[in-house]
């Protein structure tokens, strides 16, 4: 029974993670819709079933409790962000284990040594949510929660290309590199710094000779990525980082600007089935229960996407994948133990031994 | 000012946008993080969602996407016969042709009628419709726009796109202007000439610009297009100096805390005879508080030449009442 540090799960996940992305940054405080009295009782319901996680001493983000005996699920690609990840459970502060990463979903299931917490019920018939329904997204530990509506059709969100912003020559014979020609404005390229005139010579440590190998790196990335560039300029070398941007919206100043926006979350594409909601959310919060009004358990908060979106995953599309995660967690855990009893987890794990 | 109010939530208007917002903070005072704690109970919040899923039907078949040269934008049907309720700065110049696509993906061709420069209202029409088109009514009750109120916005917000289809918000009106709303419904680009519904259903907003805050979503009331309606379906384009009887004050004035002051007075008019001088506070016409510089400017365009108007001023922190008889615009 070894215990993984958890540098190292926020190591495993860094691996996994779609994009792996630096941000830094402050934006206007999001006006959350608080909530009355009465909603406020199906919020702190709601929080009861939501964890805090830490890096040292700064909240980070939530994760979602969905065994009494400490299995929770985040968002995997933004724990990836974070060092070293310690889960709040009462006064203590405990590093989670990884359990299972479910890229497809963009979810991690982790375990905390615990009992009796409690947890989300999953429904068994689920009615699904249509526009028009209001959905409460639960907070932390301080027992805020946001209210909006779903604002569009449930549907699938297609991967996106990932884009730079910058128009290329096509290099003469014995020229190394490749010419920067011009630079979308409001890009990354124009973020990081990239003008006219700079000569690209590598993309995370490999060199570039033609347009082609441009192409084929920044695509073989992922939307929200961070990339390191090296770059000649005036005979002068030096190195530059920067974040990739989903092509759709590239350059495009208002679906871009942070000031319209908010924070936003580091992926918000490729997801198999979403429901789209007008909760105006910190991205800190993606991972947290989405609730109907009565109560009930609707999905996971997974992208915060613009001034208008948050996306959530319904709770149907990682039932299954989740439950069978620790089904058979619980059983390699029995098994390495030796015990014969073992906890039958909701597939009935205990047949299979 | 007819610039700044007809620039607006366009993908490629963001420089003119940011000073909107700008602008906009001056002119109306922002509401506190306090007034968004609500404590709506869970039978009212049912209540709106039955509301809202009620008319979401009609309301959406009535919302479509324009498509022009310049960028994409929202429209809504008022009439069986076609005539869209828009933007200003959507419709643009009137006599134009533009792309509607329907909720459905069916598309018509429209041709944009007039606009009214102060308020950012537009207006345009299908031309040759199939049959009687799906269509909204104009909310004609007031209160439904009052502060506090439920709403609802629908619109395309980033463009058109088939997967996701018309994306609805709901939220409730955080203030009331004569030409402007102000609601928690976060609009983007691409939503600009969409509408605002109350919770009938009936439309009582033109989504028109947007601020930095989630809050700042404002849309065109109601007010403008019944005032302009004949002149906006005749293709005018309706500025500042353009309509009204032409009652004529003769006063230049700047806004003040509690009104106007006057900072000229032009030779030979009107507030020249009744004796109106620089420096003068007028508070109010006709017992009416002015709400600024437009508030008092709106008003004396409804006046006629030799009508009289009584006026509320300060001067030297005394407060005195003059008549004042309207003289005639001159052309």
């Amino acid at each position: 029974m070894t215990k993984i540090p958890s540098q190292i799960l926020s190591a495993i996940l860094r691996v996994w993670a779609c994009c792996v992305f630096i941000t830094n940054v402050q934006a206007a405080e999001e006006d959350d819709r608080k909530l009355g009295l009465e909603l406020q009782k199906l919020a702190a319901l709601g929080s009861d079933r939501v964890l805090e996680i830490f890096d040292a001493n700064q909240t980070r983000g939530v994760a979602t409790i969905v065994s009494e005996d400490g299995y929770l699920i985040g968002k995997q690609s933004d724990l990836a962000q974070i060092d070293e990840i310690l889960i709040r459970l009462g006064s203590k502060k405990i590093p989670p284990r990884l359990v299972e990463l479910l890229p497809s979903l963009d979810l991690v299931v982790i375990k905390v040594p615990a009992h009796g917490l409690d947890s989300i019920s999953w429904k068994k018939e689920e009615k699904a949510v249509t526009m028009g329904d209001w959905l409460v997204s639960v907070g932390s530990k301080k027992k805020e929660a946001s209210l909006g509506v779903v604002s569009a059709k449930t549907r699938e969100i297609k991967p996106s290309r990932a884009a730079l912003g910058i128009r290329m020559s096509t290099p003469t014979a014995n020229e190394t590199g490749v010419g920067i020609l011009g630079v979308v404005p409001n890009s990354p390229a124009q973020r990081a710094g990239l003008a006219a005139g700079d000569k690209l010579l590598s993309i995370d440590n490999e060199n570039v000779a033609s347009p082609a190998d441009v192409k084929r790196l920044i695509t073989a990335s992922a939307p929200g990525q961070a990339i390191v560039i090296e770059i000649e300029r005036k005979g002068r070398r030096f190195s530059v980082s920067a974040s990739l941007e989903d092509a759709s919206i590239l350059g495009n100043p208002m679906e871009t600007s942070q000031v319209l926006n908010g924070r936003t979350s580091l992926r918000r594409v490729d997801f198999p089935q979403v429901i789209q909601h007008d909760t105006p959310l910190s991205p800190d919060l993606m991972g947290g229960a989405l609730l109907d009004l009565d109560g009930n358990f609707v999905g996971i908060n997974i992208a915060r996407v613009n001034r208008f979106t948050t996306y959530a995953l319904p709770a149907h599309v990682f039932a299954d994948a989740v439950q069978r995660a620790i089904s058979e967690d619980r059983q390699r855990r029995a098994a390495a133990r030796g015990s014969l009893l073992v906890p039958i987890g909701p597939q009935g794990s205990a047949k299979n031994l | 000012m007819e610039a700044i109010l007809s620039a607006v939530i366009r993908s490629n208007l963001f420089p003119s946008l940011l000073a909107l917002v700008l602008i906009s903070q001056s002119l109306m005072i922002g509401i506190s993080r306090a007034d968004l704690i609500s404590d709506e109970s869970i039978e009212e919040l049912k209540s709106v969602q039955e509301k809202v899923k009620r008319q979401l039907e009609k309301s959406m078949a009535a919302t479509v996407a324009i498509v022009s040269t310049s960028g994409m934008g929202t429209g809504v049907l008022v009439s069986e016969d076609g005539l869209i309720l828009t933007a200003g700065h959507v419709s643009m110049k009137p006599g134009q042709q533009m792309q509607i696509v329907f909720a459905d993906g069916k598309k018509a061709k429209a041709e944009t009628l007039g606009r009214h420069l102060l308020s950012d209202a537009g207006m345009m029409r299908i031309v040759k419709p199939k049959g009687p088109l799906p269509y909204v009514e104009l909310e004609d009750d007031a209160s439904a726009s009052d502060a506090g109120k439920w709403c609802f916005a629908l619109g395309h917000p980033g463009g058109r796109d088939a997967d996701r289809g018309i994306v609805l918000r709901v939220g409730r009106v955080l203030q009331k202007r004569k030409f402007k709303i102000k609601t928690s419904c976060e609009l983007m680009g691409g939503d600009s000439g969409g509408p605002l519904f109350s919770m009938n259903g009936k439309v009582m907003g033109i989504h028109s610009f947007i601020g930095g805050e989630f809050t700042d979503n404002y849309h065109v009331t109601m007010d403008p297009f019944h005032t302009h309606w004949d002149a906006m379906q005749d293709k005018e384009v309706v500025t500042l100096a353009g309509y009204g009887k032409g009652g004529f004050l003769g006063v230049r004035t700047n806004n003040h805390e509690t009104g106007v002051i006057v900072s000229e007075v032009v030779e030979g008019s009107a507030a020249e005879d009744a004796g109106l001088q620089v420096g003068d506070i007028v508070l109010s016409i006709d017992g009416t508080l002015i709400k600024g510089y437009l508030g008092f400017v709106e008003y004396l365009r409804q006046k006629s030449p030799n009508e009289v108007i009584e006026l509320d001023i300060l001067r030297d922190e005394e407060q005195k009442s003059l008549n004042v008889t309207l003289g005639e615009r001159k052309k």
